[in-house]
């Protein structure tokens, strides 16, 4: 005789046994205790995850003859001959070997019977998705209202194949993938009943590559046993499983990115000739870059990947070697190998031939960072060169001082930073007193003083829009911020120092900084700045400015000239 | 006849006879492996030796069982496979099946049904089977065969215990033919090559009396593709539409010239498939672009694609071929 599989040598006997289900598990002992058993259920969820075991200890608990418990006791005469499959009133139906409608109608017939030896008639069917329409429709009165004492549990791994009509008859339970921990502790139970040594490790690689069904986990474990005998090793479950080393990959991977064909090849070849096919290999590669993609952006210290720790800080240092487009390119190729294996043709070559296309699109990765890389290189160079020759604030200051009285030229370092050790070089100027900053200067600089600032630290200029220069005092520089405005004060003092600096070097004084909230209604004047958000300059000989030549001034158009906030100023 | 007949594959060889010896035969197999590997030889030798009246881990092969199986005639066992006419495995011959296994066997301690092709079910058919393959009577052995795992349902593939065949070496190849078919070493090692780890593909090449000529005619035609005028190519393309009808790996021929070149580019000298013409590609090898190639085997995998589907081959053909001119820096 074939030896009994783990599978269903360890099949549930009761509700406690079921593994991973407790939500499931739960409600229906629950009902069974309160007395509240449904004529019908649905259980859906995908293979190996306990439906049909969970429909026959439902079957079992229900007619279970013991009182003692909600869970089937096991051995009163109605457990015994429900799981061993003779009950005359556990009926289970393969919906997909009886599809039709006529098998449906036989089913009505025999459910008005009662039930022979038990309190309740259940019916499991099973892969229920299979029925034909004609076949569901037929069921549905019955499921409706069938006769006392009959319940319905059916089982199918694709309850979206079943109809709604059905669906909201029955009372629905998700079955979910089960975790691979649970599945972990459940390998070591069975290989402490059935006697085996085991790895640690190996179960936790069985349990990975069962991906959530147990069933295709004691499968698994089934093959290892006649593969390695009674003792379970992480090598030999690795080597079974077909599952490409991860030092293969690596080096692979590795090969290719440093263009050794030829080693790429040879190694591509011995994986196959050991026996992995292509796809394999192909998926197994794109796990890998999936993890080193993973590895590269979150680091290693998330749990995105249950791997031991050394593997871990190994990948990491991988990651060192390629750029996120690289890996990603890494990807794409392999995805369009593995299209053209489904063309047919020989996968084989397909992916040899794909092993120096990856290394040439590596290549060009890398050239496009470069190119990248230049490319900013070279916008900054012209930004730069830019600000050096045409500067708006160069143009501004040759008007200054026809317009200023005690105007000295080195005011116009008020320009990019940048363009400062050029303007001291040319003008040979001592440093400024603070004295010969005043807050007219000082305010009419600021919107340019903000954009220069902006294009060193964007987040400090956000900070900094909300304020305003109040005061001009010694060498101080008071900087105000609205009440509202609490959040931008404090980023503001904190930074002070920042600021500070930044401005010492756009005006080349010495300075500090002090932040203030502006209390309300304390200076009107200032308020009104506030809300008005282009600065109108006065010229210190009161002489008016016409609107023409701020406009001038600004490099900007007139738009609209309104009289009354001039004459406010 | 035992497990010897199949060249190899010793590690798949070893868990079944292992599973003999420590009587943990499963119930329900999945044999998976490339097409070429001997899956369905493996799986009817595991059977002989499992019904073997000897119960030694190999066929006898003198038995009564070992020659029924031999003959085709034993009662406890029978192979399902695609019918005559029929594209796929029907949900009916799967009941037959299911009706078939539930008596008891008639003269062994096993029954045993094969499965061959079993993607070729239809879903249905595959669905109906679940039930029986999860718990099927005490002494039936139901063993699927399939290329790769992934084509059959997932509630398939979680009920059976997974055996997998493997691609061979060139050498274990080359020394099956030379010892089973008598060829001069030469020509074991190219089929080997060729047939890249499949014994039963360089066997069934070497069987082909014309292989090797047509082989040369179409490397010679496609490495000086450059000289060739517009008449040559449909003239040529006709022989290519009469080679297409019959089973010689034409695409699979042109790929592999595409990844010589490849190779040889790359200046990747000993790892090359048709060694015989080494000189020929290496004077193609300045004649195409390394980008053109990538397009060109994508372009062959596609055509290769189209000539399974209705597309007049006589139309197919030129256009491969001018394309494959076309890439040429040259042409």
């Amino acid at each position: 005789m074939p030896s009994l599989s783990f599978y269903r040598k360890y099949r549930p006997q009761k509700f406690n046994e079921i593994i991973g289900q407790p939500a499931v598990t739960k409600t229906l002992l629950n009902a069974i205790e309160n007395d509240r058993i449904s004529h019908a259920y649905l259980f859906a969820g995908p293979r190996g995850t306990g439906k049909t075991s969970t429909a026959k200890v439902l079957a079992m608990a229900v007619n279970c003859q013991n009182d003692e418990s909600h869970e089937p006791c096991g051995h009163c005469e109605s457990c015994q001959r429900i799981s061993l499959g003779n009950s005359i009133d556990v009926i289970e139906i393969d919906a997909a070997s009886n599809r039709g409608i006529d098998e449906i109608r036989e089913l009505r017939e025999k459910v008005k019977f009662y039930p022979g030896e038990s309190k309740y008639k259940v019916y499991i069917i099973d892969e229920v998705h299979m029925l034909t329409t004609g076949a569901f429709n037929a069921l549905l009165k019955t499921l409706e209202e069938p006769p006392d004492n009959v319940i319905f549990i059916l089982a199918t791994t694709e309850p979206h194949k079943v109809i709604p009509t059905i669906m909201s008859r029955c009372q629905r339970f998700d079955f979910s993938l089960i975790s691979e921990r649970e599945i972990e502790n459940h390998l070591e139970y069975i290989c402490g009943e059935e006697n085996l040594e085991y790895e640690k490790a190996a179960l936790n690689l069985i349990a990975r590559s069962s991906q959530g069904g147990l069933r295709d986990a004691l499968s698994i474990l089934d093959q290892a046993v006649s593969y390695t005998g009674e003792n379970i090793k992480t090598e030999i479950i690795e080597e079974m499983l077909g599952r490409t080393s991860k030092d293969e990959l690596r080096d692979l991977i590795l090969h290719i990115k440093e263009e050794r064909i030829n080693k790429a090849l040879i190694l591509t070849n011995e994986i196959l000739d050991e026996g992995k096919d292509v796809d394999r290999l192909l998926e197994d590669l794109k796990e890998y870059c999936n993890q080193l993609l993973l590895i590269k952006v979150c680091g290693i210290k998330t749990n995105l990947i249950k791997l031991p720790k050394e593997r871990l800080i190994e990948m990491k240092n991988l990651t060192e070697n390629f750029s996120l487009i690289q890996i990603r390119k890494i990807v794409d190729v392999l995805n369009e190998i593995k299209n053209e294996n489904y063309l047919g043709g020989n996968s084989r070559i397909n992916l040899e031939v794909g092993i120096f296309k990856l290394s040439d699109k590596l290549k060009e990765a890398n050239l496009t960072k470069e190119v990248k890389k230049l490319k900013k290189k070279l916008n900054i160079l012209e930004q730069k060169i830019k600000d050096a020759n045409v500067p708006e604030v160069n143009s501004l200051n040759k008007r200054e001082p026809e317009k200023k009285e005690n105007k000295t030229s080195s005011n116009s370092n008020v320009s990019d930073k940048k363009n400062k050790i050029e303007a001291n070089k040319n003008k040979v100027k001592t440093k400024l007193k603070s004295k010969e900053l005043n807050l007219k200067k000082l305010k009419k600089y600021w919107p340019k003083l903000l954009t220069n600032i902006k294009k060193e630290d964007i987040s400090m200029h956000a900070v900094l829009v909300e304020g305003k220069p109040i005061k001009v005092e010694e060498e101080c520089i008071y900087i105000h911020f609205p009440p509202d405005k609490n959040f931008h004060r404090r980023q503001a003092e904190e930074r002070k120092e920042y600021i500070a600096s930044f401005l010492s070097e756009s005006f080349s004084i010495d300075c500090q900084i002090k932040i203030k909230s502006l209390q309300k209604g304390m200076d009107d004047e200032n308020e009104k700045d506030f809300k008005n958000e282009n600065y109108i300059v006065e010229s210190d000989n009161k002489k008016e400015v016409s609107i023409e030549e701020v406009a001038k001034m600004f490099e900007g158009k007139i738009i609209e000239t309104n009289p009354d906030t001039i004459s406010n100023k | 006849m035992s497990f010897n007949i199949i060249p190899g594959q010793h590690k798949t060889k070893k868990i079944l006879q292992d599973s003999i010896k420590n009587q943990r035969i499963n119930h329900a197999y999945l044999f998976t492996g490339n097409n070429g590997l001997g899956k369905l030889e493996m799986a009817r030798e595991f059977t002989r030796a499992v019904l073997c009246n000897k119960n030694g881990v190999d066929a006898c092969g003198e038995c009564l069982s070992c020659k029924k199986i031999e003959h085709h005639n034993h009662p406890d066992f029978k192979i399902t496979e695609v019918l005559k006419d029929h594209k796929r495995i029907l949900i009916d011959q799967i009941r037959e099946m299911q009706k078939e296994i539930s008596y008891k066997p008639y003269e062994s301690e096993y029954k045993i049904y094969i499965i061959n092709q079993a993607a070729k079910m239809t879903v249905q058919a595959q669905n109906s089977l679940l039930k029986t393959l999860e718990e099927p009577p005490k002494y039936a052995i139901i063993i699927l065969i399939n290329e790769s795992k992934n084509e059959l349902i997932p509630t398939i593939v979680s009920r059976c215990q997974e055996v997998k065949l493997y691609n061979q070496s060139k050498d274990v190849i080359k020394d099956y033919l030379k010892k089973h078919y008598n060829l001069s070493p030469k020509k074991s090692l190219l089929y080997a090559t060729i047939a890249r780890g499949k014994y039963k593909k360089a066997v069934n090449l070497s069987s082909k009396n014309d292989f090797i000529d047509n082989r040369e005619v179409i490397i010679k035609f496609i490495t000086n593709i450059d000289k060739k005028d517009n008449f040559a190519i449909y003239n040529f393309s006709e022989k290519l539409v009469e080679l297409s009808d019959t089973d010689f790996p034409l695409f699979e021929l042109m790929l592999s010239l595409l990844r010589d070149i490849l190779v040889m580019k790359r200046d990747v000298k000993d790892n090359i498939i048709n060694f015989d013409y080494k000189e020929l590609i290496s004077n193609t090898v300045d004649k195409f672009d390394i980008y053109k190639i990538y397009e060109l085997t994508g372009m062959v995998n596609k055509y290769n694609d189209y000539s399974d589907k209705n597309i007049k081959k006589e139309l197919l053909f030129p256009s491969l071929l001018f394309k494959i001119r076309n890439s040429n820096n040259i042409g």
